[in-house]
């Protein structure tokens, strides 16, 4: 096998398995996190009271 | 516009699928956001799969799918040899130093400018980064591609791609912007990869392309294979290597650093980031060389050279895998644009009126006023959009601006901690490479001309009774010693030391 071949499929082998394996150790933490409510700060004592009077 | 697409109706289901899932997490991420940290450094929380996911969509655009692509098409592998791998070394040497910056637990560039040097430096510094994160380019390829996938006019296309951009922009902050990186680096990423594979497979491999470039050419096509293309010298590899300094000094990246969780993070994440990288822009090179082929072996017609991707992986691709490329190269244009409509809002607000007009300005203010911010960086892309006809000249401006204002100073503020730095380096050193800059440009476009030879704009000069040619990108290595002399210049004559300031970052 020439080595422009094995360049070819090294490159489309780390292009495809790379970002699977990346996205699916995102998406273990993203679905933690949303569990967690582990995403952004927490609203302020006065957001969270502004919020309660227009409920 | 010559190239005609027609797409069946699962292609369309998967573009469109593909468009309003990122309208959805625009909207999601709205109610996360509840300061300013929030909105533009999505509360310093990324952690390292989304730093790989945003890093390596935000930095790759149609600059690199389009532009590596045409320079293999005519070139051969020098696109990857020549152009890419300085690239991959400085991404290396970035993992090694990003800790350094995370460390300092500043929100912008400016913030370390202002910090070292004062209000001056932070202004220029943050002028020069606006004008890198101006991106004309990304709206102008996905209006190209809006308008051939819907056979629109191409300012209708152009509108179309950026309200969608901006929609999710405006309303999630960075939040949604990392996380449709996210996903349009997984599309970008997996869908070139298939690509390639599947073309160079139905090519008969290196022999076929082989074969296919010598049928096109009419003769040995061994320069195809030349790592320097058989012309290039080491004086205009190392001309263009420079470029690749802007990945030290680069608006989009650093605000990633300073928004993932922590100095590890960002070290894994670059260190994983860099063989995706190499690999995409190897890819996107050889599907340039592949278009060349397969046009050789009368598998595609007479193809221009910046179609030449599209060309042959349309006419290799199957059903419903041509639906995932083209929001592949939809993802490449959107993840690039919306992180430096970001940026640039964050420099028009954070970093000039803030400090110039409201030092006091609420929190919440801030982000009502980025968000505003947001509007404009857009409205400048799409007019710059219609208004340049070649942008690769721009991005070269546009990196040139950045690395001669910010790099110098920059670094020394970080890396040379024991250094005395006076306000005037600072402010010296940023006047310099920014004026200069600007300078040089307009110099070379009243006084230069176009090389036909060379595609870029070339200025004589004569010295000593010798002449020189100046070219465009030069800019890059003859600025860079002014700017230390006055960097020099000002640490001896500068009086005021700098105490770290501790209240200029919010």
């Amino acid at each position: 096998m020439s080595g422009w071949n094995l360049g070819v499929y090294a490159a489309g082998a780390i292009l495809v398995i790379g970002p699977v394996i990346v996205f699916t150790i995102y998406l273990r933490e993203m679905i933690r996190r949303i569990r967690e409510h582990d995403l952004g700060s927490k609203p302020s004592p006065e957001e969270e009271g502004s919020r309660g009077k227009e409920r | 516009m010559d190239m005609d697409i027609s797409l069946s109706w699962l292609d369309w289901v998967i573009v469109i699928a593909y468009l309003a899932g990122m309208i959805y997490i625009g909207l999601f991420f709205r109610k996360k956001n509840h300061n300013f940290e929030d909105y533009f450094l999505a509360s310093k929380g990324i952690t390292m799969p989304l730093l790989i996911g945003t890093l390596v969509s935000t930095f790759f655009g149609l600059d690199t799918l389009f532009g590596t692509s045409e320079i293999g098409f005519f070139e051969g592998v020098t696109g990857f040899f020549a152009y890419a791998l300085p690239y991959t070394a400085m991404y290396i040497l970035m993992a090694l130093i990003a800790p350094k910056f995370r460390e300092l637990n500043s929100n912008t560039l400016s913030d370390i400018m202002a910090e070292n040097y004062g209000q001056t430096a932070r202004i220029v510094s943050a002028l020069a980064s606006f004008f890198y994160s101006t991106n004309a380019m990304e709206i102008m390829g996905m209006g190209f591609i809006f308008a051939l996938l819907l056979k629109i006019p191409y300012w209708q296309a152009v509108l179309l791609a950026a309200v969608i951009v901006v929609v999710y922009t405006y309303t999630g902050g960075l939040w949604a912007v990392a996380t449709t990186d996210m996903i349009q680096f997984f599309i970008m990423a997996v869908s070139l990869g298939i690509a390639l594979l599947i073309c160079w497979e139905d090519l008969g491999g290196y022999a076929g392309v082989h074969a296919g470039l010598e049928a096109y050419l009419g003769e040995d096509p061994w320069y195809y294979f030349s790592p320097s293309g058989g012309y290039l010298t080491l004086g205009v590899i190392i001309a263009y290597a420079l470029t690749s300094l802007a990945v030290l000094c680069e608006p989009a990246f650093m605000q990633r650093i300073f928004a993932s969780r922590s100095p590890r993070d960002v070290r894994t994440a670059l260190l994983i980031s860099t063989p995706i990288w190499t690999a995409y822009e190897f890819a996107c090179c050889m599907l340039g060389m592949a278009a060349v082929a397969a046009a050789g072996l009368g598998m595609i017609g007479e193809t221009h050279a910046n179609q030449a991707l599209l060309a042959v992986v349309i006419k290799y691709l199957p059903t419903g895998l041509i639906g995932i490329f083209l929001a592949g190269v939809l993802a490449a244009a959107m993840s690039t644009a919306d992180s430096y409509f970001l940026v640039s809002s964050g420099n028009l607000v954070y970093d000039i009126y803030r400090p110039l007009f409201k030092p006091d300005m609420p929190d919440q203010k801030m982000v009502a006023y980025t968000k505003k911010a947001v509007l404009i960086a857009a409205a400048i892309s799409v007019a710059l959009s219609f208004y340049f006809d070649r942008i690769m000249g721009v991005w070269v401006f546009q990196a040139s601006m950045i690395i001669n204002t910010i790099i110098i100073p920059l670094y020394a503020a970080v890396f040379l901690k024991k250094l005395k730095k006076t306000r005037l380096s600072g402010t010296l050193a940023t006047l310099v490479g920014f004026c200069g800059t600007i300078g040089y440009y307009i110099a070379i476009s009243v006084l230069g001309s176009y090389s036909e030879e060379w595609e870029t704009l070339v200025m004589e000069v004569n010295l000593f009774g010798r002449t020189f040619e100046l070219w465009q990108e030069y800019g890059i290595f003859l600025i860079p010693p002014f700017v230390l002399l006055a960097y020099i210049a000002g640490l001896i004559f500068g009086r005021e030391k700098r105490e770290k300031a501790t209240g200029e970052a919010v």
